[in-house]
């Protein structure tokens, strides 16, 4: 992946202040791509696809966000969703716009909790970006797909 | 070894130089001199070339609406160019669809003033200015929304319909890099013309409202640009519904009061969809339109009310409550304020109860 004009503009809209408070990269001092083909490889490692965790972030995020506010249990996870007016842009310049929501997940049987936004599924279903270490909603693949209890 | 060496740093001295050399061009060559930016076959304006079309026109008091600050980035920028303004570049055209390129809609952001434009504009732009407002109060309505006054200097009126929304700039802070801008529908009414009220709700990374909820203080002087949008009450004798989530009561309220001086007879019902009653505020003054607008019902529902709220009124999801208040809609007009989702949700709602699409009216706003 060579560093295009939307690459380049995408690492400026990852600053913190830019599209967030805090940004998407986190402390990470990786490039955009660097960080990308790290996750890559961790998802190769274990034998998964950024489709397969994408799909089942979705199912929970869209029942959260259908609950709007409230909590509802789907299988084994208790979700809801925090969703404000307005809607935020992808760094990658990527439409449509994404809405404000902040998507609270509960595994029942581990009670362990994971949170993310309809724009940081987005980036990994669309861009396969988990973000930058350090970033308030990175999520490391390995993690992200045991809670989803896809490995 | 040395020989490979040697001439990668060459390489790479002859790059740099060359990509210095593009930076001179750019700045001495390309940019250099005033150009002119004709808008909407007016008269045209005399401007210094080599910003964007954004900035140009923002010096020139024509405020285009951006959610993101002119970084390419949210799309809502768009202007029809009619001339000039150079090839539609990468960043652009994920936001346009073949129909704006065809008809040579570029972002305002990104494209470069080089040359004399002709540009095409809302006309109700045209109107939009900006301002400078200090904040004369801060008021906490729930755990997670303010409401907060912003007055213009003296002498200065703010003139806008019932409805409409203004752009707040936050100024730069915690050493983030740019000031932003976000859209907040004004709750005040459009008689008060000394000042605007806006809700704005505490949203987790979120830059502006983080300073409003934190950092914001009293006398604190902000700058802001408006009036934008269209979500205003048609004038028609048609019954409407309002449906309100989160701040979305704000334009509501101002709405409210236009319609209690100037169509006291327009029957309307206004509900407003909340989780519990800790998310509930300024409900008594709601409560208060049902004896000022005798057409006028205010029921506020919610979905997952806790034991100790000992909620008495509506309960469900407020898609649910106005399905279940209402026969056949059809004939009704319906304005709605809130998330993308509960937006989203209410219009399907509506078309399932026979209301007509151009008859649901809401803010698109980022």
């Amino acid at each position: 992946m060579e560093q295009s004009p939307q690459l380049k503009l995408a690492q400026e809209n990852m600053r913190a202040g830019a599209i967030t408070k805090e940004g998407f990269l986190g402390n990470d001092t990786r490039s955009i791509v660097e960080i990308i083909q790290s996750d890559e490889a961790q998802l190769q490692r274990l034998g998964l696809t950024h489709k397969k965790i994408a799909e089942k972030m979705l199912v929970l995020t869209e029942a959260a966000l259908d609950a709007m506010g409230g909590i509802v249990v789907v299988g084994n996870y208790r979700v809801s969703a925090l969703e404000v007016q307005g809607s935020l842009p992808c760094p990658f310049a990527h439409p449509p716009l994404y809405s404000k929501a902040i998507v609270d997940v509960e595994r029942l049987d581990t009670q362990k909790k994971l949170r993310w936004t309809p724009l940081s599924l987005h980036l990994i279903a669309g861009h396969n970006f988990y973000q930058g270490r350090g970033s308030y909603f990175r999520h490391e693949p390995k993690d992200l797909a045991e809670f989803l209890g896809i490995i | 070894m040395i020989s490979a060496l040697s001439t990668v740093l060459v390489i790479t001295i002859t790059c740099a130089a060359l990509a210095a050399l593009l930076v001179l061009a750019d700045k001495f060559f390309i940019n250099a001199g005033p150009v002119t930016i004709k808008i909407n076959e007016e008269q045209p304006r005399k401007v210094t070339g080599g910003g964007t079309l954004l900035s140009a026109l923002r010096e020139e008091g024509v405020f285009i609406p951006s959610a993101c600050g002119g970084r390419g980035s949210c799309g809502m920028c768009r202007v029809r160019i009619a001339k000039g303004g150079g090839q539609l570049l990468p960043t652009e055209m994920p936001h346009l669809s073949e129909e704006e390129r065809a008809d040579n809609v570029r972002l305002s952001c990104q494209v470069k003033v080089r040359a004399d434009m002709e540009i095409d504009i809302p006309a109700e732009l045209m109107s939009v200015k900006e301002y400078a407002v200090t904040v004369t109060t801060i008021k906490r309505l729930n755990y997670d929304t303010v409401r907060i006054t912003l007055e213009f200097a003296p002498g200065v009126f703010f003139f806008f319909t019932a409805g409409q929304y203004v752009q707040l700039e936050t100024p730069i802070y915690d050493g983030l890099p740019y000031a932003v801008q976000r859209a907040y529908s004004i709750a005040s009414p459009p008689d008060e013309r000394w000042k605007v009220e806006l809700l704005i709700r505490k949203v987790q990374q979120g830059i502006a409202t983080t300073f409003t909820h934190e950092l914001l203080q009293l006398g604190d002087r902000l700058s802001l640009s408006g009036p934008f949008g269209d979500f205003v009450i048609k004038p028609t004798p048609a019954e409407a519904v309002f449906i309100a989530a989160g701040s979305g009561l704000a334009p509501f309220e101002s709405i409210l009061a236009n319609i209690a001086a100037e169509q006291p007879e327009k029957k309307i019902t206004l509900f407003f969809g909340a989780v519990s009653a800790r998310d509930l505020y300024d409900m008594g003054k709601f409560i208060a339109y049902e004896k000022i607008i005798p057409g006028f019902k205010f029921i506020p529902a919610l979905s997952q009310p806790r034991p100790e709220d000992k909620w008495e009124g509506a309960t469900g999801l407020v898609t649910t409550v106005v399905a279940e208040h209402y026969g056949d809609m059809a004939g009704m007009e319906a304005y709605l304020c809130g998330s993308q989702g509960m937006v989203d949700a209410c219009i399907r709602a509506l078309a399932r109860k026979n209301v007509a699409e151009q008859d649901i009216f809401y803010d698109k706003f980022g």
